[in-house]
This record gives C-alpha cells, sequence and structure tokens, in this order.
C-alpha cells in the first residue's frame, strides 16, 4: 500500500527528541489548563462533593483534549466534553464499528481480530471516526497522553 | 504471514493485513505489559486485547486519581495550594 496522503504519518522513524519535545509540551499544557480550572472549582465553593468530582474530572478530561491538538481523538474528545455540558447526560457512544459483512471468507482469528479492533476504537473518543491510516498515530498519542496524565494527576495529588 | 490479501479496501472500516501488522508491532511497544515480556510470540489478538485493558486501565487510573483530587479540593486552601503546585512543578 504507497502513495498515501499525509506521508508524515506514516514516517516510522520516530527520534527520541521529538516524543520528549512533545511530551514535556504536553505536560505543560495540561498543567496549564488545569490548575487555573482546578482553583476556579475550588474558589465556586460548590456544596455537593458529587458535583465537584463531576467537575473535576470534566476539567481533567478537557486539559487532556487541549493538551494535544491535532488528533482526532483529542477532537472527538472534546465534543464529547461539550455535548456532555449541553445535555447533562452521558454520552451514547455510537456504535458504527464494522457492520458491514465481510465480503471475504474470515477465519475466525480474523473474526477476533476485527472485533478486538472495534472495542479498541470505541475505547479512543470520537474512535469511530478514526480512518484505519491514522490509528497508529491516534493509538500512539493517546496512550502516550494518558499515562502522561496519569503522572500529572498523581504529582499534583502528592503535593498536598 | 500466510494470509497476505493485499486487497485494496476503501470502506474506512475494513483494515489491511499491512495496517494491521504496523499497528500490532507499533502497539507491542507501546503496551507495557507486552514490550516487557519481550517475546514475538505474543499473537495479534492478544496484542489487541492488552491494548484494551491497558486503555481501560487508564481510564480507572484517571477516574480515581480525579476522585481523589476533588476530595483533596475540599480540604485545601486554594491560593497556597496553587502556588505550591507551581513551584514545585518548576522545581523539577
Amino acid at each position: 500500500m504507497e502513495g498515501n496522503a499525509g506521508g508524515n504519518k506514516r514516517r516510522r522513524v520516530y527520534s527520541v527528541e521529538a516524543k520528549k519535545v512533545a511530551q514535556s509540551a504536553f505536560t505543560r499544557n495540561y498543567v496549564n489548563y488545569l490548575i487555573p480550572a482546578l482553583t476556579k472549582i475550588k474558589n465556586q465553593n460548590t456544596t455537593t462533593t458529587s458535583s465537584d468530582f463531576k467537575n473535576v474530572k470534566y476539567e481533567v478530561d478537557m486539559a487532556m483534549a487541549f493538551s494535544a491538538e491535532g488528533f482526532a481523538w483529542s477532537h472527538g474528545l472534546k465534543l464529547k466534553l461539550l455535548q456532555r455540558d449541553e445535555d447533562e447526560a452521558p454520552t451514547i457512544t455510537t456504535e458504527k464499528a464494522s457492520s458491514n459483512p465481510s465480503l471475504k471468507t474470515s477465519s475466525d482469528e480474523d473474526e477476533k481480530m476485527k472485533s478486538e479492533l472495534s472495542s479498541l476504537r470505541k475505547l479512543i473518543p470520537g474512535g469511530e471516526e478514526i480512518v484505519d491510516e491514522e490509528m497508529v498515530t491516534e493509538l500512539e498519542s493517546y496512550i502516550s497522553c494518558l499515562e502522561m496524565q496519569v503522572n500529572v494527576l498523581q504529582c499534583l495529588l502528592s503535593l498536598s | 504471514m500466510s494470509s497476505r490479501r493485499s486487497r485494496q479496501q476503501s470502506g474506512s472500516n475494513r483494515i489491511s493485513d499491512d495496517q494491521i501488522i504496523e499497528l500490532v508491532s507499533k502497539l507491542r511497544q507501546l503496551v507495557p505489559e507486552i514490550r516487557d515480556r519481550r517475546s514475538d510470540k505474543v499473537s495479534a489478538s492478544k496484542v489487541l486485547q492488552e491494548t484494551c485493558n491497558y486503555i481501560r486501565n487508564l481510564h480507572r487510573e484517571v477516574d480515581d486519581l480525579s476522585e481523589r483530587l476533588s476530595q483533596l479540593l475540599a480540604t485545601i486552601d486554594a491560593d497556597s495550594a496553587e502556588a505550591a503546585i507551581i513551584r514545585s512543578l518548576i522545581n523539577q
């Protein structure tokens, strides 16, 4: 499969430096977003603890979405959060995963692969919209951003 | 790979073998569970499965940390906390 558009995404060699730069950019953006947001929540003085958690979780997710621009998942996450903001209800993930019957006869392993892949798609925000060529970059960035997010949050908590 | 059906597929929902190979090899490096095992015998579907588990675990951890963070907010003083956080993050 040669000649695909978006040649940068097919780059197989990732320099360590570039990754480190991206990581520190993410962390910086994340903290810059989250800390003022948390301060705002704190100052609003909401009475119930459950709404606190919801607000904090919302900002945690938003920080994630804003700290890594340019990915389908960050865009999907933003959409999901904004929609949640509007109707105050958990978003219904559209089951748009591959429902096309395969034209070729698939072995059991293929079927398993397909179902695993669609499960994976559902775990990524906006995953149903991600085309196959982008799955690699999307997954890579999503997983590493999730990891960084966990690190940042642990860091914030350890400061108390 | 025995079955090399490199058929050009137009629909975005049908992934080609090449893409699966690339995806799986990338995931091998990303998911600690598999990376640390250093075994090439992990099947592709197992890699996908472990990736799903890993992502779900990360989601759970984020939820848990957010929960603790919200509890923390209730108990700390806003201004000093922000200053302390920023100070220690700069110092790292």
